[in-house]
Formats: structure tokens, sequence, C-alpha cells
């Protein structure tokens, strides 16, 4: 037989036609099925999380559980959450604060500035940096930086406050070295390599021609950067530094270990605290009253509620900023 | 600043200073209407030899087109004209590029002040998305520090006249530069860099990606312009070329094979390649 009659008998075999019918539909049956799955997951835990927490908002009000400022597991069974809700504000805002402009500048350093081989070097550490896991980063809190802020900033501040301006003293707080300011701190390095690597993205996205069209105009180095690379990437770096903020809202296991866990206010700048995610994965264990259990299961329904609108501004801000083809929509 | 400012308003107010100095430049030089010159160019990327010893000259006032099939290397010669293979990693640019006789690869020039005196356009439209149409054209003088509002506002209307832009934007200036057209952000392209009054005008391909009418708004417009400027365009269409252009130089694989006056070259090329080319037999 000849190599053409060859070829043309494999071309005329009858094609498994069942096979193709079936092939499609069960590909397609599975894509539907694992993506809508992802909305009933989503949306099932939110109605977990509220079905457990209930009970801690009918004992308390919805916003009287938001508001109230009394934790007590132990003799009046009270359960307030506003102490975790404004210590996770207040470290995370603060966070990310510490951690937008460094970031920025880092990303723009890796993508306009270092030569390639550097550019890779520290992108791949920024890289490293995010993969450390948190509860070693919250090891290396407890024996190296806390200890270290104690006896370097802390203690000096305090011993000047006491004898200066003791007034001062209820705002600064407790300078044990677990607090506040210490998470606050840890936070904003872990938040970095994030904003870091979005920011670079972002840069990254802009067009070869914008940069060129402002280097036509006789523009500089930081010009260019000013002129035609920040503002196309705009979208991208703002929705970076809200994602970075969504993680240092979420993040439990170094900022549990490092800011000393106090329920109560008043909270003050170097005394401890406790957030959201802190006080959950500290009093699990531990809860064996209903309420309580109820109690923090409502408190993981509002960190849940908060993550998904963060994300959602993110969504929002990248869509409204972002630019295509030439285009600002 | 005040020398800047002063010229500014000599260039707005019409009394222009540079065809004085085209003038005093060509006394000096000797050179006959010669407004830049090249003297064996070549240009590398690593060990990639992009165009090879090119030496051609760019009149005043008229146009030179350089074309030449894909790849020969038109567009690389272009950007070595304002330096803007200083940019590209691991290009390498020998030889001399001469403006008004003064070579603008000497080590003491800054090309930033380089590519002020040799605007560009390119390829694709490339306004600032995020600037409005004023702050667009104006982009160049804000760089050189000029913050005077009414000097400004004269500079911007001049230069979207100049690019036969400001009857179809006078009334939304301060709309983004990105909602315009693309035939419309193009020539916005063209009046920034007709803003900062380079001396110079390096167009590459600047009808590629326009529809047929607005490419024939920008011919029209090189037309006007070459009164002012010595312009260096790159274009894959001959039939552009030949409409627009004075002389052409035909690039064939990064070297220069034939220059010569438009005219001249279209009836009557020396070179048979060139001949080749012109008639559709390659390229």
């Amino acid at each position: 037989m000849k190599r053409e009659e060859k070829i043309n008998d494999v071309l005329k075999k009858p094609v498994g036609v069942i096979y193709r019918w079936l092939g499609d539909r069960i590909f397609l049956s599975a894509a539907v099925i694992l993506g809508l799955s992802i909305i009933f997951l989503s949306f099932s835990m939110a109605w977990v999380l509220y079905g457990e927490g209930r009970a801690a908002f009918s004992e308390f009000g919805f916003w009287g559980f938001l508001k109230g400022t009394t934790w007590d597991p132990g003799i009046q069974l009270i359960f307030g959450a506003l102490p975790f809700l404004l210590g996770t504000i207040v470290t995370s805002v603060a966070a990310l604060l510490i951690a937008f402009f460094p970031a920025i500048a880092i990303g723009i350093f890796i993508a306009e500035y270092a030569p390639r081989w550097l550019g890779n070097i520290i992108e791949n550490l920024v890289h490293l940096i995010a993969a450390i896991p948190s509860v070693v980063v919250g090891i290396w809190g407890i024996f190296v930086f806390a200890p270290w802020m104690r006896e370097t900033i802390y203690m000096p501040v305090f011993n000047w406050a006491t004898e200066n301006s003791p007034s001062l003293l209820p705002v600064l707080g407790n300078p044990m070295g677990y607090g506040m300011a210490t998470a606050t701190i840890v936070l904003a390095l872990m938040i970095i390599p994030f904003t870091t690597a979005l920011t670079r993205d972002a840069i990254r996205q802009v067009p070869k021609e914008q940069r060129e069209a402002a280097w036509a105009l006789g523009a500089t180095r930081w010009e260019v950067i000013r002129m035609a690379v920040i503002p196309y990437a705009r979208g991208g770096i703002l929705a970076g530094a809200i994602l970075s903020f969504g993680r240092a809202i979420g993040e439990t296991m170094a900022v549990a270990m490092l800011i000393g866990n106090k329920n109560t206010f008043p909270f003050s700048i170097m005394g401890p605290a406790a957030t959201m995610p802190s006080v959950i994965i500290n009093e699990f264990r531990e809860a064996v009253g209903s309420l309580h259990l109820s109690s923090l299961m409502a408190i993981g329904f509002v960190l849940f509620v908060i993550s998904l609108i963060v994300n959602l501004v993110a969504a929002y801000i990248t869509r409204k900023l972002s630019i295509s083809g030439g285009q600002a929509v | 600043m005040e020398i800047i400012l002063k010229k500014k308003k000599m260039a707005v107010t019409g009394l222009s200073d540079k065809s004085e100095r085209v003038k005093e430049g060509i006394q000096k030089n000797g050179f006959d209407g010669i407004r830049m010159e090249t003297r064996n160019l070549t240009v590398k990327y690593g060990r990639v030899t992009g165009v090879k010893e090119i030496s051609l000259p760019v009149y005043n006032e008229k146009v030179t087109a350089l074309i030449g099939p894909s790849g020969c290397g038109k567009t690389t010669f272009l950007r070595a004209l304002n330096r803007m293979h200083d940019l590209t990693r691991n290009a390498t640019v020998t030889g001399e590029v001469l403006l008004d006789g003064n070579n603008i690869y000497h080590p003491k020039v800054n090309p930033v002040t380089i590519r002020r005196k040799i605007g560009m356009v390119f390829q694709k439209p490339t306004p600032f998305p995020t600037m409005s149409i004023f702050n667009n054209v104006v982009a160049g003088l804000k760089l050189v520090g000029i913050r005077n509002k009414e000097l400004l506002n004269e500079v911007c209307e001049k230069a979207l006249k100049q690019a036969a832009l400001f009857d179809e934007v006078k009334d939304r200036l301060n709309s983004p530069g990105g909602s315009l057209s693309g035939g419309q952000q193009q020539r916005l392209s063209i009046a920034r860099a007709l803003a900062i009054e380079p001396e110079v005008l390096l167009m590459d391909e600047p009808t590629s990606s326009l529809d047929p009418q607005s490419s024939s708004r920008i011919e029209d417009l090189i037309h006007e312009l070459k009164k002012n400027y010595a312009i260096v365009i790159v274009t894959h269409n001959l039939q552009q070329a030949g409409r627009v252009s004075d002389n052409t130089g035909f690039f064939y694989l990064g070297e220069l094979i034939e220059f010569g006056e438009t005219e001249k070259m279209y009836t009557n090329p020396v070179n048979k390649r060139t001949e080749e080319y012109l008639t559709g037999k390659f390229g």
C-alpha cells in the first residue's frame, strides 16, 4: 500500500463519535461543577460562620456585639468584639502606612533602576521573604525582635517619659516588648514583599511605548517614572497595597505571638492588645461555654466580611484605574 | 529659566530665532542646508549588527524618507538619531551623528537635552492616558520647568494648530488624551513633540496604525511641517514615501544601498536592488 493511501485510511477511519460526544460533555460538566462549587463554598462558609455565631449576635445584638467593649469569658460571660475590631484595624492600617512607600520604592528599584542581575536577586529574595511561614516570623519576633525593641527603644522612651512627662505613660503603655507597636512593625515587614511584588508586576505592565514617549520628550529617568510609569501603573500599585492590607488583616500566627493578647480596653502604643484572628486562635481550645464559642465564630464571620470587602475594593480600584489600549477606563 | 522662557515666548509670538540659528550653523559649518548628518554610524545589539556604517545627510526644510523591507534597520537608524539606543540594553552605537556640526554622541553631551532638540513620533500613538489633552501637549514644557499658565496655553494652542488638531479638541482640552480616536491621538503625539520646538522631527512609521483618512491628514501635516523643520520619516509605504519626501534612503540588510532625491530614485534608481524593491520584486 502506498503511503498516501495509508494516511487516507487512517483519516477515513470512523471517529469515535460517542467518545467525542461524551468527552465534550464530561469536560463541560466537570468545569461547570467545579466553577460553581467555588461560589457554593464561599457562601456556605459565610453561612456556617454566621449560623454558628448567631447565638452571640442574638444575645448582644449585631451592632451591640460589634460595639461591645467587654470580653469576659470567665465570669460575666459578656462578649464584645470592639477591642479586636479596633486592634485589627489599627495594626493593619499602621502596617500598611509603614510598608507602602518602602515597598513601592523597592518595586520601582527592581523594575526600573537595578541592572537585571541585581533586580533578579532582589526579586527572588523578596519572594523568599514572602514565603517564610508566619510562625517562623513569630519565633524570630519573640526571641530577637521584641527583646531588641524593648532594650533599644521601649525602655529608653519609657524611662524618659517617667522622668519628664508622666502623663504620657498611659498612652505609651507597658514596655515589655510584646504589644501593638511590635506586632505592627512585624506585620509591616511581612506585607512589604507582597506590595513590592505586586508593584513590580504593575510596573512591568507599562508598555515600552509609554516610557519611550517620555524619553523622547527629554525626560530624565525619574521624570519618566513620574510621568509615564507611575500614572500607568497606579491601579495595579493601589490594588496591590489593598490586597496586602487584606493579608495584614488576616495575619494570625505572628501577630498572636507578638501582640501580647490583652482582650480589654484601653490599648496603648507599646502595651499588649489583640486582633480578631489572634483572639480566635488563642481562645478556641478553651472555649467551653457555647456562647464563648459562638462569639468566636461571630468574630470569624465579621473577619470574613471585612476581608471580602477589602478584596472587592481592590478589584474595584483595579478596574476603575486600570488602563487598557492606551485609554484610561 | 529666563532664557528658556524668552526663547519660548519668541517661538510663540512667531519671532523665532531658529531660522537665524540655522543660517549661522550653515555658514559656520559650510553645509548646504544640511541639518543633521551621520558619519559611519553603526549600531549593534550585542554582537548582531543592526545597521552598518551609514553616512547620510538630513536637509533642513526637507523630508527625508527611509524605506526598505522589514528588518532592514531603518528604525534602528532612526532611533540612533536622538540617542534612544542609550535606553536599549546591550545596544552600542559607534560613528558620529552631527546636529549642526556637533556630534551628539560626544561624551560631554547630555542625551536628555539632545532628545529635547530632536523630537520623535512613534508608530503607535502614545498619549499619556491619565493626562488631559492640554497636559499631554505641554508635558515636555513642564519638564523644563515652565509653569506660566498663559505661556503654556499659547504653546498648547500653537502646537495643536500645527498638528491640525486644534479645531477638533479646542472645547475639551481637559478631557483625557486617551479619549481621542487613533488618528487624533497620533496628531496629539505630534503636537506634543512640536510643543517643545525641536529642531529636527523624527517619525517612525507614523501612519502605520491609522486608517487611510487619518494617514492622509498626517501626510498633509508633514507637508506643512517641513516648512519649519527637518523631518526624517521611516515608512513601509512606498507610495507614502514618494508623496511626502524630498530625499529617500533605501536600506537593505542593515546597509544604506542608495540615497538621493526621491523623484530621481523612483524614476531612475542607480542600484539594481533599489529598482527591484521599488518595482515590488522583493520586500
